[in-house]
């Protein structure tokens, strides 16, 4: 007959194997952030968001992220939003990825606006925990002052495999945009206090 | 006839002709005969006799509700000496001369999007009536595969296309007004209890208390489906048509204006286009959108359509976006208890996902979103006094 206390200990030996292969199966997340040391947000009325860059194999990921984005900041309401129409008269796609300090501040002119986001969609692919799909998602998020063309603040973040309940009972899985929803909430709140 | 009696006819007369040029349609024809015009629909699908059996199929189901049918074969002359093309929609100077020629209340016109064979045969189409004065009166999307028609145990399916046609045709017209103009019962959207409702943004500066006249413009397509931007854009304008908060400018009304201002696409149309063409349409508030999936099971039995779409609404005048939404869905999606409710084909998939995105946007913008100050004259959320600033910590 096996003692009560061995029996005990065997019970919480056994709960913090099962919490330690959990935590191993959890989806990881990275981020890395830079806030300019004079940076004054409050300054910035109005804004324009850039088309991202795509680095990914996902045809339309940029376009798709960048859609997303948009919809997450205006839902913020701190910011005037220019629309996407007039931003596509003063950005030419060729430019994506290759803009200077005096692009920005001819496109602050053109745009009457004070910053303007940009983008990069490094990674925008999904990958299978058994049925379940597991988004594997990095971005990079810029905010460019226009006056000067500096980066006043830039966010990164990377999301890949599956969340603890998708590895534990196999539901709870989410789809690309749904990750990158969460990821660009996440970064946004990090313009407010 | 004696002097008096002619002296009091033609004083009736020149009463009556003043009283008679005020007449609308509506009025000229008599309240026992309510007819309509019923227009071959346009088609999309790679068969030819679909046309036929759906009109076929509106004007029995029509008639069997007490309305008359304007003759077809009078109307389909008329169609041909005025050289219409589009059949989506008559252009006004077609459609007042049609309903006043023909004494009728107005056109029903359409596009049939499916009509598909095969082991899980699909019919899809949209519907509006028009009236003499280019009001809607009614408009509806409908769609059935063979598999929605099974009752348990797989009895009760109807796997023949033209039976199909006419269930489809039947479910979309119980929301038909009544000949005595009476509203019909209309039953509401199923609700999707537990499931993620649209994203969205409403700006506060689009007044909730009356309805908009918007624009509807041809969708961008990242799907490989051909169709996928005339289906999501002409649904999309039923279910804001259906709304009260929206009216929508008919398409032959923005390709009349397109014409006129010389735009030849809207793929690469730009605000300045909008901004010129608003004029034309009356209204600065133009629907733009993005499809990013659109897949289509297309007959095959157990197949799970997908769409993921964006849209916004953009006040070219003020150059702002005023309503933003996107959504994404899976037939499999509304699977409810005992695996029953899933949707089947895409043209119900799109109808349900654009009402969602509808209603998502009919929403009032929350309380935080209304609040603004007033800083120096300029408008300013308040939430802006939330941004970071690192000013004072390096003082």
């Amino acid at each position: 007959m096996i003692p009560n206390r061995t029996v005990s200990r065997l019970r919480h030996i056994l709960v913090l194997v099962m919490l330690g292969a959990a935590v191993a199966g959890c989806g990881t997340t990275q981020q890395t952030q830079f806030l300019h040391a004079n940076a004054d947000l409050g300054a910035i009325q109005k804004v324009a968001v850039l088309p991202f860059e795509n680095m990914s194999t996902e045809r339309a990921a940029a376009d798709k992220v960048q859609k997303v984005f948009y919809l997450e900041l205006l839902s913020l309401d701190v910011f005037d939003v220019v629309e996407p129409g007039s931003v596509a008269r003063s950005v030419r796609p060729s430019e994506i990825g290759s803009m200077t300090p005096a692009d920005f501040q001819r496109i602050g002119k053109e745009l009457g606006v004070d910053a303007v986001f940009t983008g990069s969609v490094v990674d925008f692919a999904e990958a299978r925990t058994g049925s379940t799909p597991t988004p594997e998602v990095t971005l990079q998020l810029r905010l460019i002052e226009t006056a000067a063309g500096t980066t006043i603040w830039s966010t990164g973040q990377a999301r890949s495999g599956a969340s603890m309940s998708t590895r534990l009972f196999g539901v709870g899985g989410e789809s690309l945009t749904q990750a990158a929803r969460k990821m660009i909430r996440s970064e946004l709140r990090t313009l407010l206090k | 006839m004696t002097r008096n009696t002619l002296l009091a006819a033609v004083a009736l007369l020149l009463l009556a002709i003043p009283a008679a040029a005020t007449m609308t349609a509506d009025d000229i024809q008599p309240e026992g005969e309510p007819r309509v015009i019923v227009m071959p629909f346009e088609n999309l699908t790679g068969s030819p006799e679909a046309v036929a059996l759906v009109r076929d199929s509106f004007v029995s189901a029509l008639q069997a509700k007490g309305w008359m049918i304007a003759d077809v074969a009078r109307t389909d002359l008329m169609l041909e000496e005025s050289r219409v093309r589009y059949f989506d929609s008559l252009d006004e100077s077609v459609r007042t001369r049609m309903t006043t020629v023909l004494a009728s209340r107005g056109v029903i016109s359409g596009v049939i999007y499916k009509y598909t064979a095969g082991r899980n045969p699909v019919v899809g189409l949209a519907a509006r009536m028009t009236r003499a004065d280019g009001t809607l009166a009614w408009a509806e999307v409908g769609a059935l595969t063979a598999q929605d028609t099974e009752r348990m145990l797989g009895f009760g399916r109807d796997a023949d296309l033209p039976v199909l046609t006419r269930r489809v045709v039947g479910q979309m017209l119980d929301s038909f007004p009544k000949p005595d103009r009476s509203r019909a019962r209309v039953k509401g959207a199923p609700r999707t209890f537990f499931m993620r409702s649209a994203a969205s943004y409403r700006s506060p500066s689009l007044d909730p208390e009356r309805p908009h006249l918007i624009c509807v413009l041809p969708f961008e397509n990242y799907s490989t489906h051909p169709d996928a931007a005339r289906i999501v854009a002409d649904v999309l304008a039923v279910k804001f048509a259906q709304s009260k908060g929206f009216d929508v400018v008919d398409a032959a009304k923005l390709r009349a204006a397109a014409v006129k201002a010389r735009i030849g696409t809207f793929r690469f149309v730009t605000s300045d286009d909008l901004t010129r063409l608003a004029p034309a349409v009356g209204t600065s508030y133009f629907v733009r959108g993005t499809i990013f999936d659109f897949e289509d099971p297309d007959g095959r039995q157990g197949g799970d359509p997908e769409i993921q779409v964006e849209l916004s609404i953009v006040d070219v005048d003020q150059s702002r976006v005023v309503l933003s939404a996107q959504h994404a869905r899976k037939g499999r999606d509304y699977e409810g208890l005992l695996l029953l409710g899933a949707v089947t084909n895409t043209v119900s998939l799109t109808d349900r996902v654009m009402g969602e995105i509808v209603e998502a946007g009919l929403r009032p913008a929350p309380a935080g979103q209304a609040a603004v100050t007033a800083k120096g004259g300029r408008r300013v959320p308040e939430r802006h006094s939330e941004l970071r600033s690192r000013k004072g910590e390096n003082q």
